[in-house]
């Protein structure tokens, strides 16, 4: 039994389709991103789950349980918003203290637990702070405990770092990690940032339009995507059509017609590869972009414009205008859909 | 140079507002406290004989009485009712609240003669007395005010993401509302309270229609008093002028940006930032115009 299912979950806004037949499953102490587009329904799907959508078609399971009829606070969830949503009138402790004082836990017990989470976000010297005197991060992270002291049974994270600058932004995402391997909570975060999501997540579910278009881990969907969208989306691909394949490899045989190959630009190469599957053919470097520790170079070779990311070094060999050699192995020509 | 130039213009044109908004305050305070003055520049004596006179009389003192005890009953009404209900629809009903924004404007549409007119046709005679026709009317009359005053304050501190988060947690709407939504709105609440205060206080055309000598408020006192001696009638002119200058002094205080920034008392955190003085002052300006409409 998985530890969350959603079957085949379908939800519109009068003649809109929001969420197509989705259906996912997800196992205990994983942490999954949701990433897509904006408007693609991550944050719909996540509050399906949360239970503020009513949707039409399909059911939710918990933890063996079907909860897609209960009401929010009947399904021991927590959810963290982009826009923190930290209650203006109450304190850091008061903030954090609300689920379990709702739930009429006694005064004693409420303080300690609500001081053990202080500490695991490391705000223990903000706890009569109000919302308004803290930065964003730290709100974030009072809006983490909060959601945490109630020990629910999973963590709900709409773009909860999309506010916050890239530094304090990296850090958080390091933090969120580490706890929830450290407290083994299976979190469902949402983010349409793919690096974001390579970064923090055990698997990813990349979606579009409403459809879940891919799931895999981290790794196998960079090394691996399966259609056109995901490529473009995740990585800095270059998207080839059978033909324009052919004029690079002529032993190259396509399997079906209609298909689409994808190479990464830090799989071509400048130096020759050993081995029978390695391809060579020309180009001619047009411009370049240097990004930092790589350098981006746009090289034409006659029938198809290339993009390849070289390491930032090997000055003699990027003159623009000069014709290159180039090299890719035939594992890193991955075919995709459309 | 230049700068100074157009600084003593602005100030100028500045005074002579001033002037030209205080001198009818001005004059009406001399004339109350003088004994005579009709064919000199100034008047004849300076006294507070009119004051005193005015707070000796039992009249106006019960009918300073009458006017808080009306707003007071008002102003409950309208709050236990309005403020619940429109959370309500605020949190649970867009439609209805859409279809809400445009019905309060209802009231502005109808001239207060005719709706007292109205009222009195189809209530006098009725077992329903008087004074809870006029606490009705009065209800309507402020919705316009209260709807959008309730409903911009829950907008303002994202209400529908507060609530969310809170029942996640474990609330009901029931305690979200009680321990979240009121002490946040408390502020947005005073607010459109006060201005509705110093409307239900002045208000005149419906209660002298409705209720008129049997139910004497301080407006209905003033009138009559008037007809009698003017400098007395001044003398409660300027007292009630006062009291809404104070009113208008608070609601200023209330919404003064010194009173927002970090570091302060957790009263003055509320209240920060909730509302613009932009805001306010859209408030403060359907108050005047409500107030001169009912003076006609
Ligand atoms: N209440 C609503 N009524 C009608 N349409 C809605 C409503 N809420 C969302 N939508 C539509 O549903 C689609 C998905 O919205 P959703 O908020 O889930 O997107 P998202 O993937 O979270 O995007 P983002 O990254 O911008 O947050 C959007 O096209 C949006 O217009
Ligand atoms: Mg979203």
């Amino acid at each position: 039994m998985n530890f969350i299912a959603i079957d085949h979950v379908s939800l519109s806004y009068g003649d809109s389709k929001v969420l197509k037949d989705i259906s996912l499953t997800i196992e205990k102490g994983e942490l999954i991103t949701l990433l897509g587009p904006s408007g693609c329904g991550k944050s719909t799907l996540l509050r399906v789950l949360a239970g503020l959508e009513t949707f039409q078609e399909g059911e939710i399971y918990l933890d063996g349980e079907e909860i897609s009829e209960r009401a929010p606070r009947d399904r021991n969830v927590g959810m963290v918003f982009q826009s923190y949503a930290l209650f203006p009138n109450m304190t850091v402790f008061e903030n954090i203290a609300f689920g379990l004082s709702v739930k009429k836990l006694s005064k004693s017990v409420i303080k300690e637990k609500v001081n053990a989470v202080l500490q695991l976000v490391n705000l223990e010297d903000k706890a009569d702070y109000y919302p308004e005197q803290l930065s964003g991060g730290q709100q974030q992270r009072v809006s983490l405990a909060r959601s945490l002291v109630i020990e629910p049974k999973v963590l709900l994270l709409d773009e909860p770092l999309s506010a916050l600058d890239a530094k304090i932004r990296k850090q958080l995402q390091m933090d969120i990690r580490a706890l929830q391997k450290k407290l083994g909570i299976t979190m469902i975060f949402v983010t349409h940032d793919q690096e974001e999501a390579m970064i923090l997540s055990d698997r990813i579910f990349v979606m579009s339009e409403g459809e879940i278009v891919q799931q895999a881990s981290p790794s196998e969907l960079y090394a691996k995507p399966k259609s056109k969208f995901v490529a473009t989306f995740i990585g800095n691909y270059n998207i080839l059509s059978a033909d324009e394949l052919k004029q690079l490899d002529s032993a190259f045989s396509p399997k079906r017609i209609n298909n689409k190959y994808a190479i990464r630009s830090e799989t071509i190469r400048l130096e020759p590869i050993p081995g029978e599957e390695a391809i060579r053919f020309h180009g001619k470097l047009e411009h370049t972009i240097t990004l930092g520790s790589t350098i981006r170079c746009y090289y034409n070779t006659g029938s198809v414009q290339l993009t390849v990311d070289l390491l930032n070094r090997d000055l003699e060999k990027r003159e623009l205008d000069q014709d290159a050699e180039l090299y890719i192995h035939r594992d890193h020509i991955v075919a995709i859909e459309g | 140079m230049k700068a100074k130039k157009t600084h003593y213009t602005s100030y100028l044109i500045l005074a002579i507002f001033g002037l030209y908004m205080l001198f009818p305050f001005v004059s009406t305070f001399f004339y109350a406290t003088s004994t005579k003055w009709s064919n000199t520049m100034l008047p004849n004596d300076f006294t507070f004989k009119w004051f005193i006179q005015l707070i000796e009389d039992p009249n106006f003192a019960a009918a300073v009485i009458r006017s808080f005890a009306l707003t007071f009953t008002s102003l409950a009404v309208v709050l236990v009712v309005m403020v619940p209900t429109v959370f309500l629809v605020y949190t649970s009903f867009p439609k209805v609240d859409q279809f809400m924004k445009g019905l309060v404007l209802m009231p502005y549409a109808i001239p207060g003669v005719i709706l007292a007119t109205g009222l009195l046709r189809m209530y006098s005679g009725t077992v329903i007395p008087m004074y809870l026709v006029l606490v009705g009317a009065l209800f309507i009359g402020s919705l316009p005010f209260m709807y959008q005053g309730i409903r911009n304050s829950l907008e303002s501190i994202q209400t529908k993401k507060l609530i969310e988060a809170a029942e996640i947690l474990g609330a009901t709407r029931l305690t979200s509302f009680i321990r979240i939504i009121l002490p946040n709105i408390r502020l947005g609440l005073l607010i459109t309270t006060l201005l509705i205060f110093s409307g239900f206080f002045g208000e005149f055309v419906l209660t002298n229609l409705l209720i008129g000598g049997r139910y004497e408020t301080i407006r209905i006192y003033m009138l009559r008093r008037m007809n009698e001696n003017g400098h007395l009638a001044s003398s409660i002119m300027v007292a009630y002028f006062l009291l809404l200058i104070g009113i208008s002094l608070v609601i200023t205080y209330l919404t003064s940006p010194d009173r927002r920034g970090p570091k302060k008392s957790k009263r003055h955190q509320i209240l920060g930032n909730r509302i613009s003085i932009a805001e306010s002052v859209s408030i403060l300006k359907i108050g005047v115009k409500k107030e001169k409409r009912q003076r006609i």
